[in-house]
Parts: structure tokens; sequence; C-alpha cells
């Protein structure tokens, strides 16, 4: 892994966070002075250049981070939820999602990061206002690669489809998918999700908080949880696979399912639901080809632990996916192939002591690097991804703090992004915010992670002024990326 | 008790009777001018005799005689023919002489030159009547000097050897007030004591007696002039010496009381004051070169001094009856005048840098007194622009000179174009210097790659650096036009003109309303002072012509 310069936040004499960039401010302002006086020698013909607009014409054309544009149909909420899906024959798209039950989803295109579209290709996501297919939005969306059109084994494989909320389709009711050639079905549920989720919601329009998420193939493994209906709820889609598999937790824990996490392990899936109110998360194994999955373990750490999860290969010493959890002030990563590992059992103990050694690979707060400030109330870990930005084979943890003060703008949000490799657990990599970080953009409130070319990428959403931004480069991608030189 | 004053005047030339009726020639000439005619005729002749040219002489004294019939040009004449032995021609003239002057003092000496004249000629003597001839003495050894001789007339003897003496001269005798007694008396002896009035005074012996103005030919010898009691003056006196062919003036006013010289004073300036006798100037100029006056004989302090010019002080003696000519040169003062007008309603002057005055237009020109030499004048006006150049000052006179100073070019337009182009870069080097910092926040956001396309401080920054390379351009063209319009300057430099030098201004001469108006900035410090003036009822009155060469003595009380 490369390392270079990386722009954090910096504590001022007021305790707000400030931005030194790698440049000494002495330095700058000899530059500045060069550049005046090359200015004022415009007279002798020799300054006009140092004061050309041209200039700026590359930095438009080459800003790392591209800010999507808000189609006009979508209401309220532009970036609550993002899903990225993609394939090598097909590219690339994002969905970005409004208000959950209230608003649309819009998909853009992301061909390369030299081509990316700022503005929608097709604002179709939920959109019941206009007589189609009746759709909810869920409070987080999915993104699969290639997925199976109804029609078992045999359905048409469609590309680059968005499982979007609740909602109904030719085939039935259930979870909606609306993929690249607006093809739209309906994923099942099982019968207790439909009858306290799915019909309540079609039936009203009243929405009830629904997670989503996919692990990182082409086709995806789907996993949803549902912590508003009683009993809360989590299932499982296997990857080509439309018919859930429940995922019953081992105690009535209310606020089970508001986070899910699918990690790729060898023989299967390891489904990790959280219940971060009752600072629980649980483990559950499903094998290649199984109807069903087992309970495996049940990890237990500080407040709110498991309130966000991902899942991603941070170590590349295996094939397995990590997971990632974070609680109330910390990120927690913990290895994979061990958590495969573990045997199914009825009740498990809520704990991380019954964990086998250095499943815990690491944990790390906001404040664990003294040089990032303005930690405090930023919600470190709303979200969490992880994502190979460097290219190096291994990913990168990324961790949303969308209240983090950026730029004096109070919830101008943050991205922090952490190489947990090895002897660097947990060394700060990066920060990502917006260069017209607004008070209130929370920045970080969604993330995702988009591949052009080979390349990862990170996009966040910033809901609180409806922005979603693509950012391309960190401190560490120069070079590799054209936006990135 | 009643004072009185006399004034006298000689001037040289033949004696001629006087004749009260002129020609017509004479007719309408002055005193003067008939004296200076009757002086050139006798003093030609009297050269052209003395030169042995009889005949032109002869000729010469009978056009005087055509012109001034006065009975010392028949006598010369007459003389002239008998050195020609033209004994006829002469005796015509001695005749003609006798006719006309029949009481001349020398009638008898006459009438025996025509006796031997016609005895030489074998002609008897032609009856002479008695109211025309009386005898004459013998003059003793002057001949027939026209000295008066007692008895009956002398038989013819030989024909007078005649020499340059023998001319007669004209003695002319004015009085005022006229019509007073005047007898001439000869000395007919050498050792005669000098005439005194009223004694016996032997060797002298009267030869005319008449009332003035009286006008007689003379022979040469000495005389005395007797202006007897008149009225209520006293007697006047004085006595001559007469030279041949000369004409001799003598005018006697008889309040005068003293006898004079004539004293005369040119200069090489014309019009300087002189001051007689009066050093310290405590009264009037005597008078102004050239001028002549009678003045008592003895020494005299004589001050000339003109404006412009070094007073000089010499001292002078006259004689009495002397006609004195004193001509003195003036240098003139080692500094002089700038007399400065402009075309500007006020300016400011300076000579050699140092600032001498002011002036405003409606004064008087700014006179600024200068050594003489080359200085450096500088003449500055608000709006216009300053001259500087070398003048040269006279010694003694003014030099005037009219500025002619040029508006200075508006450069109202260059200073809005430099104060707008000045803004105008300064607000794009700031601009710019924005720009500038935006680009580096930029640039360094893309480098942590965080910047946004579309990041509106990319929009900013390139307004603001079209703005400053717009504002750079435009003050740029700014400072150039306005650097033009600061050099351009069609207008021609300030200049003067100099005129020609003239004399200071002199004060005595100065316009009493102009003084009181606008005093005069010249000083002629000898002048300052006031002068007193006359008293009353005293006058001085010219009583020469510039070019007289006779002279003249006058006065009056």
């Amino acid at each position: 892994m490369k390392h270079s310069n990386t722009r954090i936040p910096q504590g001022n004499a007021s305790g707000l966070p400030s931005f030194r960039g790698p440049c000494s401010g002495a330095r700058r302002r000899a530059g500045r002075l060069v550049r005046g006086l090359l200015c004022l020698s415009l007279l002798g013909g020799l300054g006009v250049g140092a004061c050309s607009w041209s200039r700026y014409d590359d930095l438009q054309d080459n800003a790392p981070v591209l800010l999507l544009k808000k189609p006009d149909k979508l209401k309220d909420g532009f970036g609550i939820s993002l899903a990225f899906a993609s394939t090598p024959e097909e590219g690339s798209r994002v969905l970005v999602t409004g208000a959950p039950y209230r608003s649309r989803g819009a998909a853009f295109s992301v061909v390369d990061n030299q081509d990316a579209k700022v503005d929608a290709i097709d604002t179709g996501f939920c959109d019941a206002q206009d007589g189609s297919n009746l759709c909810y939005m869920a409070n987080s969306v999915a993104g699969i690669g290639l997925a199976r059109a109804p029609g078992g084994t045999s359905g048409t494989i469609l590309p680059l489809c968005f499982v979007l909320g609740v909602g109904e389709a030719a085939n039935g009711s259930g979870l909606l998918v609306r993929c690249q050639d607006q093809t739209e079905y309906a994923l099942g549920v099982p019968d207790g999700v439909k009858n306290a989720l799915v019909d309540p919601v079609l039936q009203t329009g009243e929405g009830q908080a629904l997670y989503l998420a996919a692990d990182k193939d082409d086709q995806a493994s789907v996993i949803a949880g549902a912590p508003a209906q009683t009993p809360p709820l989590a299932w499982f889609y296997p990857p080509d696979s439309m018919t859930p598999i429940e995922l019953l937790p081992s105690a009535n824990d209310p606020s089970y399912g508001s986070a899910v996490a699918s990690l790729r392990v060898a023989d299967g899936r390891v489904l990790a639901v959280g219940a971060p109110e009752e600072n629980h998360v649980y483990l559950f194994h499903w094998k290649t080809g199984a109807t069903a999955a087992s309970l495996v373990g049940c990890l237990g750490g500080p407040e709110r632990f498991g309130r966000a999860l991902a899942a991603g290969r941070v170590d590349a010493g295996d094939a397995t996916d990590e997971l990632i959890v974070a609680d109330g002030v910390n990120v927690h990563v913990f290895d994979g192939s061990k958590l495969a590992e573990l045997p199914a059992v009825a009740t498990p103990s809520c704990s991380l002591a019954s964990l086998p050694a250095a499943t815990l690979l690491t944990s790390f707060g906001c404040g664990s690097d003294s040089s990032v400030t303005g930690c405090d109330s930023s919600d470190f870990g709303a979200t969490l991804e992880v994502a190979d930005l460097d290219g190096d084979g291994d990913g990168e943890v990324i961790v949303g703090a969308p209240r983090m003060k950026v730029r004096d703008a109070d919830s101008g949000g943050a991205v922090l992004v952490y190489d947990a490799e090895g002897d660097r657990p947990f060394l700060l990599s990066d920060v990502l915010f917006l260069s017209s970080a607004e008070e209130g953009d929370r920045l970080g409130s969604s993330l995702a992670i988009g591949r052009t070319g080979g390349q990862e990428f990170v996009i966040a959403g910033a809901p609180g002024n409806e922005k979603t931004a693509l950012m391309f480069c960190s401190s560490f991608s120069s070079g590799l990326a054209p936006r990135c030189d | 008790m009643r004072r009185w004053w006399i004034v006298a005047g000689l001037l040289a030339l033949t004696l001629v009777w006087f004749v009260p009726n002129d020609s017509a020639n004479a007719a309408g000439m002055s005193t003067t001018q008939k004296l200076e005619s009757i002086r050139r005729y006798m003093e030609q002749g009297q050269a052209k005799y003395v030169a042995g040219d009889y005949g032109a002489a002869a000729k010469q004294f009978e056009a005087g005689y055509s012109k001034h019939p006065y009975s010392a040009f028949l006598f010369n004449a007459g003389v002239c023919y008998q050195k020609l032995d033209d004994k006829p021609k002469a005796l015509e003239k001695f005749r003609e002489y006798l006719k006309v002057d029949p009481s001349a003092p020398d009638a008898a000496k006459v009438r025996e030159r025509i006796a031997a004249l016609e005895a030489a000629m074998g002609q008897a003597p032609p009856p002479v009547s008695d109211a025309g001839i009386e005898d004459g003495g013998d003059a003793g050894d002057a001949g027939d000097a026209g000295v008066p001789e007692a008895g009956a007339p002398t038989p013819p003897t030989s024909v007078p050897v005649d020499d340059q003496d023998a001319m007669r001269s004209l003695v002319v005798v004015e009085t005022e007030p006229s019509g007073a007694p005047v007898k001439l008396y000869a000395r007919t002896q050498d050792t005669a004591p000098e005439f005194k009035v009223g004694e016996a005074n032997p060797g002298w012996a009267e030869v005319f007696s008449g009332r003035s103005p009286a006008e007689v030919a003379l022979a040469v010898g000495r005389y005395h002039i007797v202006i007897e009691k008149f009225r209520d003056f006293n007697v006047s006196q004085t006595a001559i010496d007469v030279s041949p062919g000369h004409v001799h003036h003598f005018k006697a006013n008889l309040s005068q009381g003293a006898f004079m010289a004539f004293l005369r004073i040119s200069a090489n300036v014309r019009g300087a004051y002189i001051y007689l006798d009066d050093k310290k100037k405590q009264k009037p100029e005597w008078g102004t070169t050239p001028y002549g006056e009678l003045v008592s004989a003895g020494d005299h302090e004589v001050l000339v001094e003109a404006p412009g010019f070094q007073p000089l002080f010499t001292k002078v003696r006259v004689n009495h009856g002397e006609q004195k000519e004193l001509e003195v040169s003036l240098k003139r003062v080692d500094y002089g005048y700038v007399r400065l007008d402009a075309n500007a309603p006020d300016i400011r002057v300076a000579i050699d840098e140092k600032p001498v005055g002011v002036w405003r237009s409606g004064e008087e020109p700014l006179e600024v007194q200068v050594a003489s030499g080359k200085h450096k004048l500088t003449v500055e006006s608000d709006g216009r622009k300053t001259f500087e150049g070398v003048v040269t000052i006279p010694r003694g006179q003014v030099l005037p000179i009219h500025a002619n100073l040029i508006p200075k070019y508006p450069r109202g337009a260059a200073w809005t174009q430099a104060i707008i182009g000045a803004v105008v870069i300064g607000a794009a080097i700031y601009v710019g210097n924005e720009s500038n910092k935006l680009y580096d926040d930029l640039e360094a956001d893309r480098k942590a790659g965080v910047l946004e396309e579309g990041d509106e401080r990319i929009t900013r920054g390139r307004i603001f650096a079209i703005g400053a390379d717009a504002g750079f351009v435009v003050g740029g063209v700014l400072g150039v036009l306005s650097v033009y319009n600061f050099v351009k300057d069609p207008l021609p430099d300030s200049d003067i003109k100099q005129g020609k030098p003239v004399e200071f201004r002199d004060p005595k001469k100065a316009r009493p309303t102009a003084r009181a108006l606008f005093p005069s900035r010249v000083v002629w410090r000898e002048h300052e002072k006031k002068r007193e003036t006359a008293g009353a009822g005293f006058h001085i009155t010219p009583a020469v012509s510039e070019s007289s060469g006779f002279l003249m003595i006058g006065g009056s009380f």
C-alpha cells in the first residue's frame, strides 16, 4: 500500500476543525506573491498567463469529486441511501434514493471515472406515483450486478439491478427489484414479513424500517432486515435466488435487523444482523446450496454495537470478507474466515469472549488518530464500507462521520479512510469531504463503493443538502485514475 | 527796496550799425536767427578776407548787406574792393556807407579814405553834406579804425593800407526794457585807464549815443558801453574788446544788477539734469543738457545727473563775458531694471532662483532692479508653463520683457485615466490574487481528492481570473493612455519677448495722475528727494538756441 500526505481535519484555537493542505502557508503565500507580481508584470507582456482562467478548465474537467445532479422528480432526501451495481460487460450504475417510503430513486451511469455522468439516466425507481408498480423505498437499498429474473434457474439474467424496497410487480409483491432494462420483479418474502410488513405497507403506504444489503459479487446475495415488525426479522436471498431464507435470532431483540451484512466466505455466506439497541450482532452461516442458514454466534459489544455493519476483504490473506461492526464510538474488524468457522449454536452467548482467538482483527475510533479532531458528536461509524481504494488487493475501511464539523460547517460530514491492514491495523489514510462543505450536508450518511476499470472509489451521500458525491480519488490514489494525477 | 538785475549778452562778429528796418529777406526772423545769419555772413566774409580772397569776401559782405542792411557790410566790402584795387567800387561802397550811416563813429575816417581814393583816381572830391559826414579826429594808432576825430575833414591823404583788423564788427546793444539811453565810448589812448562813469575819463571818446536797441558798426578796439540811468533803473556798464569781423551782442537787463558770463553745459546724455552751485539739489535743476545760460563770473559747482547714469560733479571757472562750453560724459550705473508683464493673470518672478515679486494683470509692469549682466529669469503662473531663461540686463537701462506664458496642456484626462487605471489595476491585482488563492485552494482540494466538479469556487476563480486579466488589460491600456496624455503636449513652451532697452523712468517727467494711481517702482535714487519749488516771480528764460554760436546773457527778476 502506498501512503502519501493525508488531509485531515485539524483543530484550531476555537476547537473547530480546520484543514491544512500539503503545502505550507508560507510557501503558498510566496507563490501568491510571485503570481501577483507576475500579474503586475502584465504591462510588460509577461503576466497575462499568470492570471489565465484556462487553468480552471483543468480543475473543472478533472475534479476528483462529482456531485450527482438530483433529478427534479425526486423528492426530499436525495442521497439517503446508495447502492452500486456493476458488471464487466454492462458497466456500472449508482442508485441514489430519497427519503424512504416517500421519494423515489435515480440511477446514474458510471462508465469510468472520466465519463461519469452527473445527470440521472433512470428515475423510474419506486415510481409508484406515475402509475407503475407500487413501490416504497427502503431505508437502505442494495445493488446486484447480475440478477436472475423470475423463472427459476431458467430465468433471464438481468444486469445492473437494484433491490429497492417493498413493492409489487407482475410476479407478486415483496421486495421490488428494478434492473437496467427497467424490468421489475418482486423477491418473495417470508410469510411473517409479508403479513407484517409488505401487505400493510402496500395497503396503507405507511412505511416501516427496512434495511437491505448485498455482497460484492456480481451475482450477489441479498440480506434484509425489518426491525420494526413484530417480531423483528431478517432474511436472506442466496445468489441467483428469489427465495428468502429467514434468519431467526436466539432472543427477541427489538432492534434486530437494524443493520445487515453478507460476508463472502469460502463455503457460502456469513450473514450478520445487528440489534444495536441490544448491542448485539447475530451471525448466521449459510452454506452454498443450503435452504437454511444456521445461527453460529452473537457478538456483543459496547453501546450501540452493531448499529452499522459492512463486509469486505480488508485482509488480503484469504478470500473471505471481514465483518466491520460499528458501535457508538469505535469500529471493529472481525476476521471473516474465523467467523465462518464458528459452529452452529442454538443459544449463543452475545459476547466476544466465545470467539476464536484473533477473530477481532482491530478496533479503532475517530479519536484513535490524534491528528483527527472534531470527532465529538461526529456520529463516527454511522455508515461503513470496505473498498480497495489504493488497488493493492486488500480493502480499506471506509467510515462515515456525517456529523463531523468540516471547514467550519457543522455537520458537514466526512468520510474517513482507514487502512486496517496487518501492522497498521487502524492507520488513518485519508479524510474525504466535500470542497463545498456546507452546514448540514451530513456527508457520509450513506456510503457505497463504486468500481470502474478495476479501480474502486467512494460514493457518499450528503442528504442534508441532497448531495451525492462520487469521490474518485484519495490521497493515495494519485496516478491510479485520470482524475487523480 | 527794489532790487534790480542785469543780464548782458555778448556775441562775436563784425560791427554793423543798427538798421531799424530789416530787409524783406530778414523779415520774420527772430532776433536770434537774425543775429545768426548776420554772424554767418560776417564770419565767412572775414575768413575769406583773411585768406586773401578779397573778391569772394566782397561778394559775401555784399550778400550780407543785401539781406541785413547793416553799414558794416558796406564798409567791409569797400575795404575788399580797395584790396582788389577796384577803387571805383571801393568808393561806391564807402560812399554808400556814409550815406547809410552818416553818423557812424568813423565817418571822418571814411571820408578821408574816400578822399584818398579819389585823389588816387584823380577825381575831385564830391561835396559832402554836413548832415551826412562829420569830421573825425585822429584815431591815433588805430588808423581808420573808426575812432572819431575832432575838427574839419582832413584833406585827402594816401589810401590806407588795410590789414585784417580793418574789418568792422557789429555791436548790438539791447536792454530790458528797451528805450534806455545807450552810450559807447572808445578808448582813444592805449594808456587810458579804465572807463568810469561820471568821471572825465581822459583817453576815452564817445562814439555813439542813442537808445536801445542799438546796432553799431565799430572798428577794432576797446570800448565801454554805458546804459545811463533810465527811469528808475540804475546805470549799467561794461567794457568790450571789439575784434574784427564779428558780431557782439550786448543785452542788459536793467534789473539784474550784475554782469554775467555764459556757461553752456552739454553731455553725452541729452536731457540730463544740471544743478549749478546746488550740490545738495535743494533747488530745481538749473537746466537739462544741453543748456546754456548767463551765469555770474567766477567758480561754479556743476552737478549733472540723469536717470540710469552715475551723477557727475565738477567745478568750472568762467570769466566775465566768457562763453564757456563744458562737455561732460556720464557713465551708466552698473545695474538695470527688468520691466516685466505677461499675458497671464498673475505671475511670480524669480531672478537667479530668488523670488523678486509678483505681478498681476492690471498693474503696472513689475520692475525689479538687477545688477547688469546675465541672469536666470524664472516666470511662473498657475496653470501655465513656467518660463526659464537667461536675460542680459543692460547697464542703467530698463529691459522690457513680456512673458508669453502658455497654458499648461490639460492633464485632467491623463489623471483620470491614471487614477482609473490604477484603481482598475489595483482591483485586478486584488481579484487576481483572490483568483490565485482560490486556485491554490482548489488545487489543494483536487490533490486531496475532495474537489467537486462544479465547485462554485471554480466558477468564481475563473471569473476572478478573467476579471483580473481584463482589469490588467484595461488598466494597462489606461496606463499607456495616461502616460501618453501626460507626455503629450501640443502647445509650445512659454517664452518671452524682450523689447529694446529703454532709459530709466524719469520721475520728474512722470505724469502726476499716473504716479498717483500707479506709483512708479523705478526709483531713481538720486531724485527721490523732493525738489524745492521755485520762488514766486523767479523764472529762467532759455536765451540761446542749442546751435547758437554767439553769446547771450539774460535774466530777469
